[in-house]
This record gives C-alpha cells, sequence and structure tokens, in this order.
C-alpha cells in the first residue's frame, strides 16, 4: 500500500521453546512505522484530511509476519480486526505481535498502536500449506 | 453500470487511494457489484525488481481489502452519499470477523466484489460477501462493520473508537 519498511525489532530477545522441527514454538516481534503526510496514496484517502487505511494497519502486520519469516503462500486468514482510533500521518505506528506456530498454521496476534494510543486489534491466520 | 463519476459522487477515496473502477450491480439496501482491475502500473508494483519471482505481485493483502472494503461502503452509502470527509457523516472501518485470502491476485486480474449488506441500524452498517477473479473464489468476508460518524471526530486525534462501540 503507502507502506514504508517497518524497523523490526524482538523486544523480550530471550530465546523461546523450540518446537518438533526445532524452530521457536512463539516469539514475540515489535514494527515500527511513521508515514509522512506527503505520502502518496494518503494524498487520495482523503483530500485535505490524510488518515491511515485501517487496512493498511492490517498490512503492516502481515508484513511483520513476512519479515519474522511466516510462510504465506498466496492465503491468509483475517481471524478478527478491531480498529480502535483513526491513525494519522506524523504518528510512530507500533505493530506489537505475537507469532505462534501450531499444527494447523502460524497465528499472528498484533496490538498497534499509534503515538502511545491504540490504534486497532489484528489477528492474522496463515494455514499450513497442504501438500 | 455506474461509471468512475458515480463512485466519486458517493464516496471521499481519491487517486491514488480509489481502488474501486466500476460499479455492475447494485440494489440499494440490498447487495452491490464491483470491478477493481489490477495492473502492473500499481503504485505497489513500482520497486519490485526485474528479477523477481511472481510472488513478488501478488497484489498486497491491505489493499485486496480495501477495495473490497470500498465496494462495501458504496453499497452502505448509496442512499447518503457524502465525497468530502471533511463534512456530513463520515464512513469509518470498525471490525472484521472472519476474512479469508483464498489465493494471489495478480497483474491481469479483474476482481469482482460482491457485497451484501446484512443489517443497517443506522450508525452501523454490517456486510459479507466474497470477491472472484475469472469466476475463481479469491477472497471470502465473513463480516465487515462500518461505523458512520460525524466528521468532527476526524479531526480531534483519538476521540473515535468504531471498533469498541
Amino acid at each position: 500500500m503507502m507502506l514504508r519498511a517497518l524497523t523490526v525489532a524482538e523486544p523480550q530477545g530471550r530465546p523461546e521453546p523450540g518446537g518438533a522441527a526445532g524452530e521457536p514454538v512463539s516469539r514475540h516481534v515489535r514494527g515500527t512505522v511513521v508515514l509522512a503526510a506527503d505520502e502518496p496514496f494518503l494524498r487520495g484517502h482523503y483530500p485535505g484530511l490524510p488518515l491511515v487505511p485501517g487496512f493498511g494497519l492490517v498490512q503492516y502486520v502481515h508484513e511483520l509476519a513476512a519479515a519474522a519469516a511466516v510462510p504465506s503462500p498466496g492465503r491468509a486468514e483475517l481471524t478478527r480486526a478491531r480498529f480502535l482510533s483513526p491513525v494519522r500521518p506524523g504518528e510512530e505506528i507500533a505493530v506489537d505481535a505475537r507469532i505462534q506456530r501450531d499444527d494447523d498454521g502460524v497465528r499472528v496476534s498484533a496490538r498497534v498502536s499509534a503515538d502511545d494510543r491504540p490504534a486497532a486489534e489484528i489477528t492474522l491466520f496463515y494455514p499450513r500449506e497442504v501438500r | 453500470m455506474k461509471d468512475t463519476a458515480a463512485i466519486k459522487s458517493v464516496v471521499p477515496h481519491r487517486h491514488p487511494a480509489l481502488l474501486v473502477d466500476r460499479i455492475a450491480e447494485v440494489e440499494p439496501g440490498r447487495r452491490l457489484v464491483a470491478y477493481k482491475a489490477v495492473t502492473l502500473a500499481e503504485p505497489a508494483y513500482r520497486d519490485v525488481p526485474d528479477d523477481a519471482p511472481n510472488e513478488e505481485y501478488d497484489y498486497p493483502l491491505g489493499q485486496l481489502l480495501e477495495s473490497w472494503a470500498q465496494s462495501a461502503v458504496l453499497l452502505a452509502c448509496w442512499e447518503r452519499p457524502n465525497a468530502d470527509v471533511l463534512s456530513g457523516q463520515v464512513v469509518l472501518l470498525a471490525r472484521t470477523r472472519d476474512v479469508k485470502v483464498l489465493g494471489p491476485v495478480r497483474p491481469g486480474s479483474v476482481l469482482v466484489h460482491e457485497v451484501t449488506l446484512v443489517r443497517d441500524l443506522g450508525e452501523t452498517v454490517i456486510t459479507c460477501g466474497r470477491s472472484t477473479v475469472d469466476g475463481h473464489p479469491v477472497l471470502e468476508v465473513g463480516q465487515l462493520t462500518l461505523a458512520l460518524r460525524p466528521a468532527e471526530v476526524l479531526r480531534t486525534p483519538g476521540t473515535t473508537t468504531p471498533g469498541r462501540s
């Protein structure tokens, strides 16, 4: 969308328990980004009042999951999302996500804030690819 | 068939954020079918390198959902249009449930968004539907809820909480 690259970190920094395949069962990742007021997409969303689209926040969670090596071979489920307050350019958007690997796929539960104000709660699920 | 001018008269989204091209059918208060053509000229593909694999051309998840949601806004506001986000009632995305992306959408695809109005409570409008490409489902929307609020709420940071309503 109108996204700049997220800055991604693992704030907890502690080793997670390994799963059957040796990969972590769960981990916590955080991404942050600030959109400029002249971001091209925001010129049309909306003229005279730029606002970050709610699904732009979903895209950020999706990109954070990709940065954390969650596979998404063209399929994804937005299990639920609640949008709590509008987000404006210039605000720091922070995505805190817990990534949980289960037998049926990977769940990403995220809280999104804008300048520390709750902006959205978003849960994505990436079903395990059936071969 | 409703063209771009009709779309622009109902919703405030504008280039490059207007992600609905045409309305094929509309039954106000009931259902709407809209088209969105995905092309290689989309800004989303501007920085894709020449040696990128096909997956790099998947239409971004956020834009696919935004495009469907704009079709939902068109249905919700068909009989109460407002093309100015600075006045009147504005439409905010409140919540979604059980949305499934079933496969990648790539340049050359024409998305057909089908929106059904589940319930119109005045300030809250609940919709559901799906999208297809060449007759194949690519998106299912279990529920998408829109909140209509006075435009003033957008001017004061942190005052609008549609998802909590």
